[in-house]
């Protein structure tokens, strides 16, 4: 059971299940959490329309079956693969959009409720590292032919903030919008700020931490999203350099920042860059916490003391 | 001393008082700013940042940005809390 089903739902408070996994929305104005919930589900099926890997109808897949051609796309997705590419350019290449190839064959081709029932292939690496051939020229995208965007790791992150500051705008409310952990806020927060367990379930270190009005938190996670594939544990964050998943230096990386694609960006470059990750975190200034494969906790920043046990 | 000699000798102390607030107000501001740079500096570069090692590039910042927020740290605070949590982070 995912952790965020653990918490109760209150007034103000909504959930429910999207991209194999739990969207919960939290607002300061519990009357305002119908129409918010509303607002929240519509943007998220115009992301997913234009992002999803696994609908032969989205513009993603669209793009892909145009074998190089430019293709006029949404300025949704347009939006989506700037940043995608931005957060690319930011860690050096180790958050890269061109890694669904590498996801295909590591088996990660379908929902993953799926993918994690079954133990398919054998892995075979299939390197990205192609973010920089990404063409987006007056609202026409270009992607080498045989090239499939994975925008998973940008898009959820860019969906909470856009949700969040939504919410936040239309409904003149507080706002916080979970999309399987990667949070983000808008609008005035709760006395005390918006409160937030991060853990990677029972058994794994845990801390409670407030964030401020507008800040954003997101974790990545080698123990979540994984399963078998040719007899052995994957997960999904792969390294762009070898097209398989990241060595497991650490189970979770959480960072805080005042967006939650840059702490998404952040906390999926330090899995990838593994013992390397603390420099750059360092050097980003921004908050972080760390589980080192043996559980061993490390703060970096301002992440405050205390809470792991 | 003449109504003029004294007259002139009030505006030069008039005078020197002026520049000497305004030096000492040049050198405040310039305190200030001193200090704000050696704090940004502290938290910049003695933590190991660098824009080629994080690969932190033109396309990070600026109109590239894509609406990631530049090196410059996190403007928001983080703290530990006994409040029951609003929502979790990981483990989905």
């Amino acid at each position: 059971m995912p952790l965020v089903d653990t918490l109760p739902v209150t007034p103000g408070v909504a959930q429910w299940s999207v991209w194999s996994t739990t969207a919960r929305l939290v607002v300061t104005d519990p009357a305002a959490t119908g129409e918010a919930s509303r607002l929240v589900a519509g943007e998220l099926a115009e992301v997913e329309l234009a992002a999803s890997r696994f609908r032969p109808d989205s513009e993603v897949m669209r793009v892909y079956r145009a074998g190089g051609r430019p293709v006029p796309v949404s300025p949704r997705l347009a939006e989506l693969v700037t940043t995608a590419r931005a957060a690319a350019a930011r860690t050096g290449g180790d958050v890269d959009l061109t890694v669904g190839a590498a996801m295909l064959r590591l088996g990660y081709d379908r929902d993953f409720s799926l993918v994690s029932t079954c133990d398919s292939q054998s892995a075979v690496s299939a390197p990205g590292g192609g973010w920089r051939a990404v063409r987006l020229e007056r609202g026409e995208l270009t992607v080498p032919a045989g090239t499939l965007l994975d925008l998973g790791a940008t898009a959820k992150a860019w969906a909470a903030d856009r949700c969040a500051a939504l919410v936040s705008r239309r409904l003149g409310v507080g706002a916080l919008v979970s999309l399987g952990g990667d949070i983000a806020t808008a609008g005035p927060a709760p006395d005390g700020g918006w409160s937030v367990l991060v853990s990677d379930g029972p058994g794994e270190p845990e801390c409670t931490v407030a964030i401020s009005a507008g800040a954003a938190l997101a974790t990545s996670s080698t123990v979540s999203r994984a399963w078998r594939h040719g007899g052995r544990s994957v997960h999904h964050i792969v390294d762009p350099r070898t097209g398989l998943p990241a060595p497991t230096v650490w189970r979770t990386v959480s960072v805080v920042a005042d967006r939650c694609v840059t702490a998404n960006a952040a906390s999926t470059a330090a899995v990838v860059r593994g013992v390397r990750a603390l420099p750059m975190l360092l050097g980003w200034g921004l908050p972080a916490r760390l589980v080192a494969a043996d559980r061993r906790v490390v703060r970096v920043g301002a992440w405050p003391p205390g809470g792991a046990r | 001393m003449g109504i003029r000699e004294r007259g002139l000798r009030r505006v030069a102390v008039v005078t020197t008082g002026l520049a000497a607030a305004s030096v000492a107000g040049s050198l405040a501001v310039a305190a200030v700013a001193h200090a704000g740079t050696a704090a940004h500096q502290t938290v910049s570069t003695g933590t190991g940042s660098g824009s080629s090692s994080d690969g932190s590039g033109s396309n990070g910042s600026g109109s590239n940005s894509g609406g990631l927020t530049g090196d410059s740290g996190f403007g928001g605070q983080v703290s530990g809390t006994d409040k029951g949590p609003q929502a979790t982070s990981g483990g989905s």
